[in-house]
């Protein structure tokens, strides 16, 4: 694999916060890297600064061979890179028809295309009457699902998620997770996702990055994290996560 | 406080009903889990019930808390129900926060609303709300903007503002869909902690299916703007009788 992200000692602090402490990373083309940790322990920033989004305080980010300066992403960056944000209420403008937020993208790259902006709702779920609506109309999967259309519209090679699935039911959050996983065996899609629900980073992801405290814990190939931590931190998570009192003789 | 809901339906403009005919009944200090479909209506169920709805929806049927009507109640009886019985953690925290304001004053505030002259107490109230929920460093978290916290602070934050007035009713939206396991543990307890030292009822939303089995002992499970099941917990996960709630239950065991 030839490397997509080569991260240096990166580090960001918000005042007295050190929100990075000095993160190292590389992230190889078509890799499916999931990223989990603590609340607050820095992932939102790290992929902020990933997709050029925030200035780091210091250290260094190469994009496939290109330094990041400063914020300023090399060209053809915008296009390539797709970001679906935490918060998908405040990521999607209000006073945009759905049709427009997910064919925005597409028309920053000089596209015009509405087939493929009701096709890319179809695959998350959505029925083209969505498309004349506005976003406080929506649920809040839904607008999750808009996030998620508006990000694959223009198939970027990269994909940033941060928790694109946790307002989903399971069944939804099935579908998406057969969608991402489709797309990244047939068109070789980079994704880096964030989220708090172990077992869709595992069922997505083939290595995990463990945040704790603006630091990388531990890091390494899926099975071998989940299977063997290294690290007290991970063996904690692991066991905390809560289990199905009753289930289904 | 004990809640009844009957035949409450919730249309927007001339689209098919939010939801339909949708009725259940919460006894004084029970918890009651809301699973169901993406869409299906559990968040307008619950605006419904806080009287949070838009103009422009229409809203029929009845709700009664302690048994008094809920609908119909005008703009300043509903705010002052608000807070004081009733509360509710809204699945979005940062569009229920005001970006304007520190936290800790917006904590604050809504204690005060319901504790007037209580300048010193209502500042610490703040502090020992946020530790609850998990902060080590509520003091910084007090001072920040909205926009200065992580999701999953912002989600502690408006947990604290709905604990913090030990209202009679708890309506939390997906309340943890932002926390690490470590934290949504410490969460959890602090919500079983509240609910059982003030006696407080709950409706508890949730597509964590595992969180919902652990924190209520009823449910009740919507597809379409219908509750399509309701039942015991136990009954429900281990012998679902409607297919969508066998499908759901099947999927979440199988992680
Ligand atoms: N603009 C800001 N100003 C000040 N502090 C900030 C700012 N943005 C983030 N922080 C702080 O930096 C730390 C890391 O935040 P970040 O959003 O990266 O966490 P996270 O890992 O994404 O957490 P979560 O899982 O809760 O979303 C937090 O303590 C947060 O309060
Ligand atoms: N303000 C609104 N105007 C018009 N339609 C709305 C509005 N709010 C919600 N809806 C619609 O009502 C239906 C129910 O929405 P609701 O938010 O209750 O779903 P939900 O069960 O909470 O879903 P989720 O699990 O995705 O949050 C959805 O189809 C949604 O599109
Ligand atoms: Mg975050
Ligand atoms: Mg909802």
């Amino acid at each position: 694999m030839s490397e997509l992200y080569q991260v240096k000692a990166l580090t960001r602090s918000f005042g007295k916060v050190e929100a990075l402490k000095g993160v190292d990373l590389a992230v190889g083309k078509g890799e499916r890297l999931g990223i989990v940790g603590g609340s607050g322990s820095g992932k939102t920033t790290l992929i902020r600064l990933l997709a050029a989004l925030d200035v780091p305080t210091g250290g260094t980010i190469v994009f496939d061979g290109e330094p990041i300066r400063a914020g300023k992403p090399p060209k053809g960056f915008r296009s390539r890179v797709q970001v679906v944000f935490q918060d998908p209420r405040s990521s999607l403008d209000p006073r945009m028809k759905i049709k427009d937020i997910v064919g925005e993208p597409l028309r920053s790259q000089h596209r015009r295309d509405p087939k493929r902006v009701e096709q890319v709702l179809a695959d998350v779920g959505l029925e083209p009457d969505v498309l004349e609506r506005y976003p406080h109309e929506f649920s809040g999967g839904q607008r999750q699902r808009i996030a998620i259309a508006r990000a694959l519209a223009p198939e970027p090679e990269v994909l940033i998620a941060d928790e694109p699935v946790s307002a989903l039911d399971v069944l939804v959050r099935d579908q998406i997770i057969e969608l991402l996983g489709s797309l990244t065996k047939a068109r070789g899609l980079t994704l880096l996702l964030v989220s708090h629900d172990l077992a869709v980073v595992r069922r997505l992801c083939d290595s995990v990055l463990i945040m704790n405290e603006g630091g990388i814990a531990e890091s390494g190939p899926m099975a071998q994290v989940m299977n063997h931590p290294r690290e007290d931190y991970t063996r904690r998570l692991l066991a905390a996560v809560p289990r199905l009192k009753f289930g289904p003789s | 406080m004990s809640l009844s809901v009957r035949d409450l339906s919730v249309a927007f403009g001339r689209r098919a009903p939010a939801v339909e005919s949708v009725g259940f009944e919460l006894a004084d200090g029970e918890r009651l889990g809301v699973i169901g479909e993406s869409g299906s209506g559990k968040s307008v169920t619950s605006l419904a019930l806080m009287g949070l709805l838009p103009e422009y929806a229409r809203v029929t049927g009845s709700v009664s808390l302690d048994g008094q009507e809920l609908l119909g109640l005008g703009d300043r009886e509903l705010s002052k129900l608000r807070g004081e019985k009733m509360s509710m953690v809204f699945q979005e925290p940062m569009t229920a926060l005001d970006p304007t304001m520190r936290v800790g004053r917006q904590i604050a505030e809504a204690y005060r609303l319901h504790h007037p002259r209580s300048g010193a107490a209502a500042r610490e109230q703040v502090e020992t709300v946020l530790d609850k929920v998990g902060f080590t460093d509520a003091r910084r978290v007090s001072l920040s903007y909205p926009h200065e916290l992580s999701g999953g602070q912002r989600q502690r934050v408006l947990l604290a503002m709905a604990v913090v007035n030990k209202p009679g009713l708890i309506i939390f939206d997906e309340p943890t869909t932002a926390l690490d396991v470590l934290v949504q543990a410490e969460v959890l307890q602090l919500i079983d902690a509240t609910l059982t030292a003030t006696g407080a009822s709950a409706l508890f939303i949730s597509h964590n299916i595992a969180v919902v089995s652990q924190v209520c002992t009823r449910a009740v499970v919507m597809r379409g703007g219908r509750i399509v099941e309701d039942g015991p917990i136990a009954e429900l996960f281990e012998h679902p009788k409607h297919p969508y709630t066998r499908a759901l239950v099947e999927a979440a065991a199988h992680e």
